[in-house]
């Protein structure tokens, strides 16, 4: 019934991205990272948030719940707890994530629950047409910042490392190819599975463009770098600031018991399945 | 004849196991057969303050409490200046010391010398139970199950010494033989049945969730919702459900939706801040279809108010809570059993309906003990509905999660089930769930949602009149409201009776309590419980036979009264408001009445 390809993830709604958004490339990435995890549709359940990456609910074909600001990560929680067979997703822009949810993107990598958090991170708000978000570095001049903007920016790498995420990397859109990877063991992980994603936002971030994020990207992984340290880890992620090399790839991987885990009354057949049996679904 | 209602009240600091001693007399005197209602007062500390914890006994069903104090055990000084007052005048004080008042009965008991023999000045609260106790005419034997039923598993040494205090207090008076308040022995008292219980309305709707099929609850700690989450949390394992403590009520609200949406039953519960973070969620709850129940156990507001007193003061924000239009159901129990049975009615049209269901107690409910006879009796069976099932969706060429039927509601595919996959979306949507904003599908959706509402109104059964058809006085009011006013009925029907020496009449009781009519009544009492819908025909049809109509409120501005204004054009101008943080205590109730009755 469904192709054989990645176009089996995409529904009959067009992207209504601008030509030459980094949504495209995670897109096509996600897609890709899906069929070669040979998932199908039904499998998956992507939570997604209000923004231009959230707008992605309408075009890839799984199930899908279209969240509110800030607030994916709950509600891809709650529905991995009751259904442990799910693939869990939860998608969402630095605005959203990093600035309206916060604290649940601090307390979800502590909790370690078994979801990937994919973050498409441009350093702006663009679905309300360009003003400063949590990413947006010092100086910089958009609508809310006329005059530059005067706080600094977050380092999401370092909360999710600090507050206990089991898997933290960074991926760039322009490179589908490595995204594809990240985003494939990120959901293969067992556990809170942190990927941040450089997004060039053609239309409102004229300084972080697709050239700009290849003079200071690297990737890890072809630099003999074992992602197995935490210390070491928090090391790459604070790199940036310190020598303005940006290491993309898996900085930080550890097996490490699951929120559902710890919970005897999870164990054995999901609790969802226990419920509805009766009732002639997921048999 | 002694009385036939006693109000015993102990007071002393927090920290001083005021309500836990208070509650172990409580269920000895309901497991001899009497009548109880148990109502705390507490600031929000720990140590220190005062706290009093009052125990009205009876032999025929309460369910309210009372400003009178018939035994007031003093543990601390405070008590005695902040409760000596509330002393009837035949009433009696226990404390350990003399004391100047010269117009009370003083009972004299050395708390700190007993208790210490006993063990420990830490007993010196069961000291004063076992005082209590006597005064009451209690068995000792009674309150010693009840002492060893609470102690038993905290050790030999602890359960001797709680023993040896009630003991000795109860022996000190009765030694000296000191007159009691009232006796027991000649109540005639039926022994209960194991199936008589107290509860709190918290723990009755712990339990109702539990029957109701509840599998994720998830909550942020708040007063006086928590002890929900704390009687769910301790049963997760043997009852197969999971109880998640969020970062904030917004993630717990979050949560409760992203498990509806996979296929349980959930809910969340809070109190009026917590449900002021929720708010927003509460909409997606409402354009996604979910299933949601939401508890929202009153207190004093706004902001943090007095934290740990009680008001109705939320019904019309959580009628019109979050932004946009959407329909909702709102239930507001009015004592402990209403609260077991309406949980669970809650969880079923929530599931229905696919619209959010708030539930609404307060601090009054959550938190006072109740008789519930037969608690087991209102158990529903859980049948579990609105889902498409693999077979449906195998034999359709399209599965449309927001398909437009007669009822509103259309069948929830649920995540991970094979064959069709959909949007379930928070942007407003088509038929399938994809984002639109054509000007007709938008039409066609809010329809869609709304049809739905005269179906509800139609399911939800009507306001109880309780009393006669017709009465001088018609008083109106919503949940918790409910054990005050009918004790007040009761009291008023019971002195007309003593003057007239009429045959007793037909209002019904509280326990199994009944709408009948009851001719030479002059009150009658018109409660809501299910809320939203609004029930105005219901509403209307009684207030416009009514003579003279009574709002009563645990609020400042009438908010039931503005509702019915609204709904039905009545004006109700008798207001009887009350938002001092207390709820309403039956003589104001009973003299508010025949304020109304002698005009």
């Amino acid at each position: 019934m469904s192709g054989q390809g990645i176009e089996k993830f995409n529904t009959k709604v067009l992207p209504t991205w601008c030509p030459g958004c980094g949504n495209f490339g995670i897109w096509q990435a996600l897609k890709q990272a899906l069929l070669d995890l040979e998932l199908e549709p039904h499998q998956v359940l992507m939570v997604y948030d209000i923004g231009c990456f959230g707008n992605g609910a309408n075009f890839t074909k799984t199930y899908a719940f279209h969240s509110l600001h800030g607030r994916t990560l709950p509600v891809a929680l709650g529905a991995k707890i009751v259904n442990k067979d799910l693939k869990v997703i939860a998608l969402a822009g630095d605005g959203a994530a990093y600035g309206e949810g916060v604290q649940h993107f601090i307390h979800t990598a502590r909790y370690n629950v078994d979801i990937t958090f994919i973050v498409a991170d441009n350093q702006r708000f663009s679905l309300t047409a360009g003003q400063a978000s949590p990413m947006t570095r010092e100086g910089v001049v958009t609508k809310t910042t006329p005059f530059g903007e005067i706080k600094k920016p977050l380092n999401p790498l370092v909360l999710s490392l600090e507050a206990g995420a089991s898997f933290v990397g960074r991926g760039f859109a322009g490179d589908p190819a490595q995204l594809t990877e990240l985003i494939k063991q990120g959901i293969e992980h067992r556990g809170f599975s942190h990927i941040d994603i450089l997004q060039p936002c053609v239309s409102f971030n004229k300084e972080n463009t697709y050239e700009w994020y290849k003079n200071i990207i690297y990737k890890l992984e072809e630099h003999k770098y074992t992602p197995d340290n935490r210390e070491e880890a928090l090391i790459k992620a604070k790199e940036f600031e310190v020598s303005g090399k940006m290491p993309t790839g898996i900085l930080f991987k550890e097996e490490r018991e699951t929120y559902e885990d710890k919970l005897p009354q999870l164990q054995g057949e999901a609790l969802v399945k226990r419920e509805l049996k009766g009732l002639g679904v997921l048999i | 004849m002694g009385k036939r209602e006693v109000a015993i009240k102990i007071g002393g600091e927090a920290g001083f196991g005021i309500k836990a001693a208070g509650l172990i007399l409580g269920k000895a005197l309901f497991q001899s057969g009497a009548e109880i209602f148990g109502y705390s007062e507490y600031p929000s500390l720990i140590r220190g303050g005062h706290n009093t914890y009052q125990m009205n006994v009876a032999n025929e069903p309460i369910s309210s409490t009372t400003k009178r104090v018939d035994i007031l055990i003093a543990l601390d000084k405070k008590t005695i200046e902040a409760d000596m007052k509330y002393l009837t005048d035949d009433g009696a004080v226990i404390f350990d010391g003399a004391l100047e008042q010269r117009d009370k009965r003083l009972i004299n008991l050395p708390l700190m010398e007993l208790s210490k023999k006993a063990g420990g000045v830490i007993a010196r609260n069961m000291v004063a139970l076992g005082a209590g106790a006597y005064l009451v005419g209690l068995e000792l034997s009674k309150l010693e199950e009840q002492v060893e039923k609470n102690f038993k598993n905290k050790g030999a040494e602890v359960l001797t010494m709680n023993r040896q205090a009630v003991e000795l207090g109860y022996n000190f008076l009765k030694d000296k033989k000191v007159k009691k308040e009232t006796d027991l022995a000649e109540w005639s008292l039926k022994s209960r049945n194991k199936s008589d219980i107290i509860a709190t309305a918290n723990e009755a709707t712990a339990e109702g969730m539990i029957w109701a099929g509840c599998k994720f609850y998830a909550a942020y700690p708040m007063t006086p919702a928590t002890s929900i989450m704390h009687i769910l949390a301790e049963r997760q394992r043997e009852e197969g459900l999971v109880v998640h403590q969020t970062e904030d009520e917004i993630s717990a609200i979050g949560a409760a939706i992203g498990a509806s949406v996979a296929g349980v039953r959930a809910a969340t519960g809070t109190s009026g801040g917590g449900f002021s973070l929720m708010v927003e969620h509460l909409g997606l709850a409402a354009i996604t279809e979910t299933p949601l129940v939401v508890v929202e156990s009153q207190r004093t507001g706004p902001a943090t108010g007095l934290p740990t007193w009680t008001e109705q003061s939320d019904l019309k924000f959580i009628i019109n809570a979050s932004h946009g239009e959407f329909p909702r159901m709102v239930i507001a129990p009015g004592d402990a059993k209403e609260a077991a049975e309406m949980i669970q009615q809650a969880f079923s049209w929530a599931e229905e309906w696919q619209v959010p269901v708030i539930f609404i107690l307060d601090k009054y409910l959550s938190e006072s003990d109740f008789v519930w006879l037969d608690w087991e009796s209102k158990k529903m069976a859980v049948k579990r509905v609105g889902f498409i099932s693999d077979k449906e969706l195998e034999n359709l060429d399209n599965y449309k999660r927001y398909e437009i039927t007669g009822s509103g509601v259309s069948k929830r595919a649920v995540p991970g089930q094979k064959g069709r996959v959909g949007v379930i979306n928070s942007d407003d949507h088509d038929e399938y769930g994809f984002s639109t904003d054509e000007s007709e599908e938008r039409i066609k959706m809010m329809d869609k949602r709304f049809s739905k509402v005269k179906n509800m109104e139609a399911e939800l059964p009507e306001p109880k009149l309780y009393g006669p058809e017709s009465a001088e006085v018609t008083i109106v009011g919503w949940g918790s409201v409910k054990g005050p006013i009918l004790d007040a009925m009761q009291e008023i029907r019971k002195s007309r009776n003593q003057v007239r020496q009429l045959p007793d009449l037909d209002i019904p009781s509280s326990g199994g309590r009944i709408a009948l009519g009851a001719k030479n009544s002059k009150v009658n009492f018109l409660h809501l419980n299910y809320l939203w819908p609004f029930p105005g025909r219901r509403v209307k049809a009684v207030l416009e036979k009514a003579k003279k109509v009574l709002l009563v409120e645990n609020n400042k501005t009438g908010q039931l009264g503005d509702l019915i204004r609204e709904q039905t054009g009545i004006e109700i101008k008798n207001r009887f408001l009350k938002y001092d943080g207390r709820p309403f205590f039956r003589e104001e109730i009973v003299e508010k009445i025949n304020s109304l009755i002698i005009q």
